[in-house]
């Protein structure tokens, strides 16, 4: 059977028909065709027709004409649009034209850089064939990567000779930029910074990038310097808003893309409940197999998205068997996900490249800009937690001419149920918005001492936008820096950028160290916020599938001994999570008065519980002995007036707090860019700051990267969605896809909360803001 | 508090006086056979508010040592005042500038670099990686890292120079000393700072005089040293007679097997090439009798000996065969090495008409 045919038979087919949630048809899109711009290199011009390229799509067009033009751009394109081109052909042809000019490459990840510096260097190859012969000379533009795999030896040619360097975030802060001096031929000619996968740099690590961003700006003043920056994006919500606040300058957005598409076809599927009491549906898993197995058989090019590296092992399993069932090699079904060597991965890209591989199943390691051609259908097992990577996933399959389809297949939880039942949501709502906060006090400090140790700072220099007297004050109180009266110098022996890691807010760890053997190892780390409810004393920690006793955890020195066990249960901690408002930055009254500020978090670790794998039944518990910690961060919070709450009980009042929160919390990703475990929720019957019942949801980064305020402003959204999301559950007094299972909320607490939400919902029209919200 | 920028000391010091073994003067002149080339030489050492490098480590205090008017002249620039780095580096690099050649203790990767940095940060293209330079750690590390357990300069003042420190201010705690000097404007504590960097110059100037000592007179060394790293410095100094006297006075008494094992290689290869058969085959004779080394390994030099050498396969067939039952070890390199001259040398032997060939090993062979 062909695509088409299988289509059909699934939409004609009752049993499958009537779990289609939404069957939705994209048309198929011509391309739009821009001639090479008149200005452009003529050898560059030779070259890209030598490979094949005749002409540019007009977005690839607009791209170089805006980046000749000298502004700063950014590009938004969907997967396999010819993304690459946009930024490659800016910069070969400033090289081309100015032969000495350096351009600095940022990735995200490493496997990313490697795919693209492949392509730059395939283009590079033909360019020196094309010129070999001409009476300019023979063009050798040498492009290299920097990073953690780059041996020593090679590390002084290319800090010398490099044209085009490509590295990530992480080196330019700790490798490049506090050793500026010796890269001044680098600095010295730079005139473009491409920084790809835009999207990627959001909450915490965004807010860090854009301060490794602004050192970067400051060295190349040093070294008079001035480079235009390139980037690209996946669709995101605001991709000019991100990228200026990122880069710190206005950029030029262009986003009309003149790539085609073959028609796409669409589908939300919602396995049957099997539980309606709980709320729970068929297994998601099973569900995807069953609908690739049909793909399978029919030899069309698919790959399955699960959300975690087991569901990726499971599904790869499962399709392996079906390959075998279908009389097909269970060789052409592969499993794709971070945690392989790269050079598996590079052999599973080539395969899926050159059809030998015809199924895979991926985590989101696959989802990023890795060239695996295309493929006919993609099946999310489970939503991705974002519109964004939605789209970039289903992305996956498109061909330019050919039909291709797309499926979601939901999970029980609560955004899942969301988004299936609420297909014209997805359909309408642009994509999330990417957030960071560059000057969250935090990280913005951690970066002024980079700074000051690339370069003196004088009194009057800002760093960003902001002013940063205060902050070095501080520093020079810990004698980190000496003021000589017009400039603060580094005076302290350590190498700050060590310190600070880019992918994490707090930069303290809890290093887990397994003495089973007579040799004790170092098996991971956790970050100093989690250890308490995974490494506390009696824990299971699970490390890549082995269970771990703790034996102790040694809070002071930071160290959790374990112990190689396989036991039947798994343990489950409790944290008391109080919070206290330090200080209120707006609010606004109603049946929902809320508000968002500055809030303190206090953790404190109180028991745990041995749960049976599978059953979850309750086999014993234990106390924690571990100090209480204190994050200092930013929340929104809901209060319920009396006219709202009107005469409910303590008991059923804590139930529809429950709920209300459990509703909120798991509606908040739809608006934010985030992870819901980014945001947690706490409530209380009577506030001391509210002198209400309140319901809060704060951000578990340290600092906060602008959440709470996005949940403030999009506060009728959220409250319509999570009206929508409780309306719309079968249940019948709560479940977990929708305000919490029964047990949590109580017998009332689904049909409170949804009283308020619907109370709030009429009045939003009347609520006025008593004091302005401050502008992004 | 006093802004007066950086300033400069001069402390003069008489060529007669005796800083541990000899006198400056003769350091000087001995110190001539290392290098570097040139007529004015200057010896420099650094002190930094950090060890990690990079754009914000501080050189806060520059020594240079330098011979002026029948003087060992010791110029140290200080910054007394961050704001005036600038300023006391032009000073820095006009005498710099005056001089022909630098010799350093781990200069080249620590106090030059550094101030490569500094100069850059202030914007003057100073260019030091063109300079004549000579650093001295790479001889310290060869001569007498394995006698004295390491080679730092207290260590070398200890067990070779015979430099007694009075009163010192341990490296590590100088940064903050001088972080302490920023913040109170107070020049006192920073006292032992100079004298620890003048100590270190002069020190400096006896390690380049003693390692020229070493190097001139290896036949009448008065002081401990590493045979076989002399005899390796002696034999890249163009000198192989004297570096095999080292290598043999090595050889006696070593037993460590790597050390052993590294040194009858570098004997036996200048033996090969003065063709010395006899002695090469009493090396490895002696070898396989003093035990040191495992049997294997000396059994195997002594078949190639008597194979390429001495031109006897037969012969060295029986001592392959013998290596081969001693190997012990889990390294399969060795094994598959010797089956490989086994094969051959059974070619040869069966080729050259000998006649049977011993197929077990012949343990009764003389050697």
């Amino acid at each position: 059977m062909t695509l088409d045919q299988i289509l059909d038979s699934l939409r004609t087919n009752p049993d499958i028909a009537s779990r289609i949630t939404v069957w939705h048809e994209i048309p198929p899109r011509p391309a739009r065709w821009a001639p090479f711009p008149p200005g452009i290199d003529p050898r560059l011009t030779q070259t890209l027709r030598l490979r094949g390229i005749d002409t540019l799509y007009t977005h690839q067009a607009e791209a170089y004409d805006a980046a000749a033009g000298g502004g700063d751009v950014v590009v938004v394109t969907p997967t396999a649009s010819g993304k690459t081109l946009c930024y490659n052909l800016p910069v070969l042809d400033r090289v081309l034209k100015e032969p000495g000019s350096r351009a600095l490459y940022l990735f995200p990840t490493k496997a990313l850089s490697a795919d693209q510096v492949d392509e730059l260097q395939q283009l590079v190859r033909t360019l020196a064939q094309v010129t070999a012969g001409q009476a300019d000379g023979s063009v050798d533009i040498k492009t290299f990567t920097y990073d953690g795999d780059t041996p020593a030896s090679a590390r002084r040619a290319i800090r010398a000779a490099g044209h085009v360097v490509v590295t990530n975030p992480d080196m330019l802060h700790t490798a490049i930029l506090p050793h500026h001096t010796k890269w001044l031929r680098l600095f010295e000619n730079l005139r473009y910074v491409v920084i790809d996968e835009l999207h990627q740099y959001r909450g915490v690590f965004g807010s860090h990038v854009a301060n490794v961003l602004r050192r970067l700006w400051r060295i190349c003043r040093f070294y008079g310097s001035a480079p235009q920056v390139i980037c690209t994006s996946a669709t995101i919500g605001n991709p000019q808003e991100h990228a200026e606040r990122l880069i710190g300058r206005p950029v030029t957005l262009i986003d009309r893309n003149g790539a085609p598409s073959g028609a796409k076809v669409i589908a939300f599927i919602n396995p049957r409940v099997v539980n309606r009491e709980l709320g729970i549906r068929r297994d998601t898993l099973l569900e995807v197999r069953d609908l690739a197995s049909e793909f399978i058989r029919n030899r069309v090019a698919t790959i399955v998205f699960a959300r975690s590296r087991l569901a990726t092992e499971l599904l790869t399993t499962y399709m392996r068997d079906l390959a075998r069932q279908h009389g097909r090699d269970a060789e052409t079904v592969r499993g794709y996900r971070a945690g392989y060597l790269p050079s598996e991965r590079r052999e599973i890209e080539r395969g899926l490249r050159e059809g030998t591989v015809q199924a895979v199943a991926a985590t989101n390691a696959l989802e990023l800009g890795i060239d695996i051609g295309q493929l006919s259908a993609a099946i999310l097992a489970g939503y991705p937690g974002t519109i964004a990577s939605t789209w970039q996933q289903l992305g996956r399959a498109g061909r330019t001419t050919d039909l291709s389809a797309g499926f979601l297949v939901a999970t029980s939880d609560p955004l899942d149920q969301y988004i299936v039942s609420h297909p014209a949501y997805f359909f309408e709502q642009a994509a999330e918005q990417a957030l960071i906060n560059p000057d969250n006090l935090l990280v913005l400090a951690s970066h002024l001492k980079c700074a000051v140790f690339e370069l003196p700072l004088p009194h009057d220099e800002s760093f960003g936008p902001t002013t940063v007297a205060d902050i070095m004050r501080h520093l020079q109180e810990q004698r980190i820096v000496h003021d000589d009266g017009a400039r603060w110098h580094y005076i302290a022996e350590a190498f700050p950028a060590e310190e600070i890691s880019l992918r994490a807010a707090s930069t303290e760890n809890v290093v887990i160290i397994d003495v089973t053997d007579p040799q004790p190892q170092v098996i991971g780390e956790v970050d100093l916020p989690s250890a308490p409810s995974l490494v506390h004393d009696d824990a299971i920690y699970i490390h890549l599938g082995q269970q771990y006793h703790v034996e102790r955890l040694d809070w002071e020195e930071r160290k959790a001994y374990v112990r190689r066990v396989d036991v039947d249960y798994y343990t489950d901690a409790e944290i008391a999570v109080r919070i206290a408002v330090l200080n209120e930055a707006a609010a606004a009254r109603g049946a929902l008065a809320r508000a968002h500020g500055e809030v303190a978090v206090t953790y404190r670790p109180t028991i745990f519980k041995k749960l049976k794998l599978y059953t979850q039944e309750n086999v014993g518990w234990g106390k924690i002995n571990l100090p209480e910690s204190t994050i200092h961060t930013t929340a929104a919070w809901f209060a319920l007036p009396p006219e709202t709450t009107g005469g409910m009980n303590t008991d059923r009042l804590q139930g529809a707090l429950a709920a209300l929160s459990h509703a909120l919390l798991n509606v908040a990703p739809l608006y934010l860019m985030c992870d819901p475990h980014d945001l947690g929720r706490v409530f209380e019957v009577r506030s001391p700051h509210t002198g209400l019942p309140t319901v809060y949801l704060y951000e578990r980064a340290p600092g906060g990267v602008g959440l709470a305020e996005r949940l403030f402003r999009f506060h009728d959204y959220l409250i319509r969605t999570a009206a929508g999301l409780v309306e719309s559950c079968g249940c019948t007094a709560g479940c977990p896809s929708c305000v919490g299972p029964v047990l949590e909320v109580g017998s009332t607490g689904r049909q409170d909360c949804l009283s308020i939400l619907r109370a709030a919902q009429r009045d939003l029209a009347a609520a006025a803001p008593i004091h302005a919200v401050p502008a992004p | 508090m006093p802004r007066d920028g950086f300033d400069v000391r001069r402390q003069f010091w008489g060529l007669n006086l005796t800083h541990g073994r000899m006198p400056l003067g003769d350091a000087v002149e001995r110190g001539r056979v290392v290098g570097p080339d040139g007529g004015a030489i200057g010896w420099l050492d650094t002190e930094t508010t950090g060890l990690a490098g990079g754009t914000g480590t501080y050189v806060f205090l520059v020594g240079i040592g330098a011979i002026e008017d029948r003087m060992f002249v010791v110029t140290q620039y200080f910054l007394a005042d961050l704001a005036a780095e600038a300023e006391m580096l032009r000073a820095v690099g006009d005498h710099l500038r005056r001089l022909d050649a630098l010799v350093t203790f781990n200069g080249a990767r620590f106090d030059l670099p550094l101030l490569q940095t500094r100069f850059l940060l202030s914007r003057q293209r100073e260019y030091l990686d063109d300079r004549p330079h000579l650093d001295l750690i790479t001889y310290a590390r060869r001569l007498w890292h394995r006698p004295l357990g390491g080679y730092s300069l207290a260590l070398l003042e200890q067990g070779v120079l015979q430099v007694e420190r009075g009163l010192d201010v341990p490296g590590w705690l100088i940064p903050s000393l001088y972080v302490q000097y920023l913040r109170s404007g107070d020049r006192m504590p920073l006292e032992p700072v100079f004298s620890h960097n003048e100590q270190d110059l002069l020190s400096l100037l006896a390690l380049h005089g003693t390692t020229g000592e070493t190097l001139a007179q290896p036949d009448a060394v008065p002081i401990i040293v590493d045979w076989f790293g002399l005899g390796r410095l002696l034999e890249q100094r163009g000198d192989p007679d004297a570096a095999l006297r080292c290598y043999e006075t090595s050889l006696t008494g070593e037993s460590e097997a790597r050390a052993r094992w590294r040194t009858a290689l570098a004997l036996a290869r200048h033996y090969r090439r003065r063709a010395e058969r006899d002695r090469l085959l009493a090396l490895w004779q002696g070898e396989l009798a003093s035990g040191v080394l495992p049997a294997w390994q000396a059994l195997e030099r002594l078949a190639m000996v008597w194979e390429w050498q001495l031109g006897d396969p037969r012969r060295a067939l029986a001592l392959a065969e013998r290596a081969l039952a001693q190997l012990d070890g889990t390294d399969p390199r060795p094994q598959r090495r010797l089956l490989q001259r086994r094969e051959r040398l059974l070619h040869r032997v069966t080729r050259s008409g000998s006649a049977r060939i011993p197929v077990a090993p012949a343990r009764t062979i003389p050697l």
